[in-house]
């Protein structure tokens, strides 16, 4: 559990529109250690999905832009290497899932034409060696009556099966890093668990290590060893999940906490949720010193000036902001 | 909290149902129903808030739409204070719609995007022809207030706000002609977390401040415990459980409601430990109760109970025999042959 897989350093993200240039992921720095489910979690707008496809550079460039940073896999910087040892890492190495498993499965391709492309592509097998590859893949994800599918297009297919081919598309080449963004947003409760499971099913049976990126706290602590608290392009917060959840140490990661009602405590809590006052903040007017002051029920006069680094403070947490001790 | 079970109905709500016609063509009348709603019955007491949860395609949207008359319910009644609804022709429905409103789930959708917000929101009086020019600016006014917002949004365009910010704006368009009733489809899930509780805190003071009720759309179990005094469950077009929503969520009795229920996350549990919840039925893998498939067509329901392909505890005559939705409990009801 040691080893890190993928080490990113200060990446630094931006968009040039006509509103001059936008930082939308200012400076981040993790790794992601072998085997683990490493959580990135944030509202929308803070730069986590810009800053996972940076790492396989898979964002418009122009407009988008990465102006610093490294991302080490193996020993290479992915951001340097030319396009054609980056498509070798792509699909074999890394692998990604989307949102919408709609729109990231092509309509006018049969399932097993789409889940045998990265196998033609990557390995040497032949093209009855990848069929059946493939309807073993099917079967590994609990497709029921996977020969019958390979001949089926996405259409014919509900949402979570959609999203179940996608994970068995991105397990092809048995990758080493799964990066799935917001893998079940798109589904339904039930199946959100059904798709959860798997997940952290095939983890267990390959070894490898999921980046996953969501804005659903209650995923995060049922699946997740690290977490990644994400505000206004940079991180926040970060830590173990279990300790992270229990005593944040970000007003703001306090505040995600509570404002999520909790079962069974109806009775018990008063009838109010607790809120975070305001609105995200836009990338083009960020606020002066720390990002999250204008929202902050801890806010100091110092918080208004200067910005705070991520620092550590043991047990593997580390935290951006001038407060000493714990949030209330 | 003050109990509404014993006010007034609201509304009452009897054997509604909404098919739509699908596979027909201008010449072949088609002989597939979609059955999306299909024989409702519940009411809703004066001040008093019912959750109405089911996952996508349950029919609670197009319950709540025929409810309103916003979709021509197929049959059923609906009595509002009393009133049928679907006997009443439109011109006698007009009145009535200042007292009912609703919020949609998509508030950019539903706020036309080429027009200010005070004009927006100066709508609904004109329509109702209620207060004159300088009245009705002054009115739109106190509602931007009312609901958190600045007197001087009311000359900005729809674009030019946060998605939490446009449904305080598609709650003040509900709220401006004081109605009795609100039905808010899905109004928080399009929003980020952080803004989910700023939204439902302000329908929570709306409610105690005019006295609303709400039928609540939602498919977030956590959020239908806070805000919810009653809960309806939906399975494909039926409801299939219902009950006040502390004994719902302490004492769930059809499987559907407990597989909903297991499967929300607890922020207090660690990453691979589940909290013990003393689930009545046994689950596969770690603690939580997985239900296989997919919600099924409703165009194709399945025999029996439409839930058996899925259930866990399902017997032979589930898959011939239709549960009735059955009192086990004062007011709770449930529809399953094994409960």
């Amino acid at each position: 559990m040691t080893d890190s897989v993928l080490r990113v350093e200060n990446l630094k993200v931006s968009f040039s529109g006509k509103d001059g240039k936008l930082t939308a992921v200012n400076g981040i720095s993790y790794r992601l250690m072998a085997g683990e489910i490493l959580a990135m979690v944030g509202e929308s707008g803070c730069g986590k999905t810009v800053g996972a496809l940076s790492l396989l550079r898979l964002i418009p460039e122009p407009p988008g832009k990465i102006e610093t940073g490294s991302v080490t896999f193996n020993c290479k910087d992915l951001l340097k290497i030319n396009p054609q040892e980056l498509r070798e890492v792509r699909g074999r190495d890394i692998a990604m899932i989307f949102q919408d498993p709609m729109t990231s499965l092509n309509p006018v391709l049969t399932l097993g034409n789409q889940i045998m492309e990265p196998l033609l592509r990557h390995t040497s097998l032949t093209h009855k060696e990848a069929w059946e590859k493939a309807v073993e893949i099917l079967r590994q994800v609990e497709i029921p009556s996977p020969v019958e599918k390979m001949t089926q297009y996405p259409h014919q297919l509900s949402g979570g099966m959609r999203q179940r081919v996608m994970i068995g598309m991105a397990l092809t080449c048995s990758p080493k890093i799964l990066i799935a963004d917001e893998p079940t947003t798109a589904l339904d409760v039930l199946i959100q668990a059904q798709i959860i499971d798997l997940l952290q099913h095939l983890k267990e049976q390959t070894g490898m290590s999921i980046l996953l990126i969501t804005h659903d706290l209650g995923m995060v602590t049922e699946i997740a060893q690290r977490v990644i608290v994400m505000y206004a392009g940079e991180i926040v917060e970060s830590g173990p999940a279990r300790e992270l959840f229990h005593t944040p140490l970000h007003p703001y990661t306090l505040g995600l906490k509570n404002s999520v009602p909790k079962l069974g405590q109806k009775k018990e809590t008063n009838k109010r949720l607790v809120e975070i006052p305001g609105n995200v903040p836009s990338l083009n007017q960020l606020p002066s010193g720390c990002a999250f002051h204008p929202r902050c029920p801890s806010v100091m006069e110092r918080c208004k000036i200067d910005k705070p680094v991520l620092r550590e403070v043991g047990h593997g947490r580390e935290v951006s902001c001038w407060l000493e001790g714990n949030p209330s | 909290m003050t109990s509404p079970s014993s006010n007034p109905n609201l509304l009452e709500v009897k054997q509604l149902k909404k098919y739509f016609s699908v596979g027909g063509s201008f010449l072949k009348k088609s002989k597939l129903n979609v059955r999306a709603v299909d024989g409702i019955s519940f009411t809703l007491k004066e001040g008093e808030t019912l959750g109405l949860v089911g996952e996508s395609g349950c029919g609670k949207s197009t319950a709540a739409r025929a409810i309103l008359r916003l979709v021509e319910p197929t049959s059923g009644e609906v009595l509002y204070r009393g009133k049928n609804l679907a006997a009443l022709s439109q011109k006698e429905m007009q009145p009535l719609r200042q007292e009912m409103q609703i919020i949609f789930q998509d508030p950019s959708a539903s706020l036309n995007p080429s027009r200010r917000i005070g004009s927006i929101l100066e709508e609904p009086f004109k329509i109702h022809n209620i207060a004159g020019k300088t009245e009705r600016k002054e009115r739109v006014i106190q509602l931007l207030k009312q609901v958190g917002l600045d007197p001087e949004h009311a000359r900005r365009f729809p674009h030019e706000f946060s998605g939490g910010q446009l449904q305080r704006i598609g709650i003040a368009r509900a709220i401006a002609l004081s109605p009795r009733l609100i039905v808010a489809d899905e109004p928080v899930s399009s929003l980020d977390v952080s803004i989910r509780a700023q939204v439902i805190n302000l329908m929570q003071d709306l409610k105690e401040t005019m006295n609303i009720s709400y039928l609540f759309i939602s498919h977030d179990m956590a959020i239908v415990e806070h805000f919810c005094d009653r809960v309806a469950v939906m399975y494909l077009g039926k409801i299939v459980e219902m009950a006040t929503s502390e004994k719902l969520y302490t004492d769930p009795r059809h499987p559907y409601t407990e597989a909903l229920l297991s499967v929300i996350p607890r922020m207090e549990s660690g990453a691979g430990e589940r909290s013990e919840r003393s689930l009545k039925l046994a689950s596969p893998r770690g603690g939580r109760l997985l239900i296989k498939g997919d919600i099924p067509s409703p165009a194709n329901p399945p025999s029996g109970c439409a839930f058996h392909p899925r259930c866990p505890i399902k017997e032979k005559k589930c898959e011939t025999t239709v549960p009735e939705l059955k009192e086990i409990a004062p007011g709770h009801f449930v529809a399953c042959l094994l409960r």
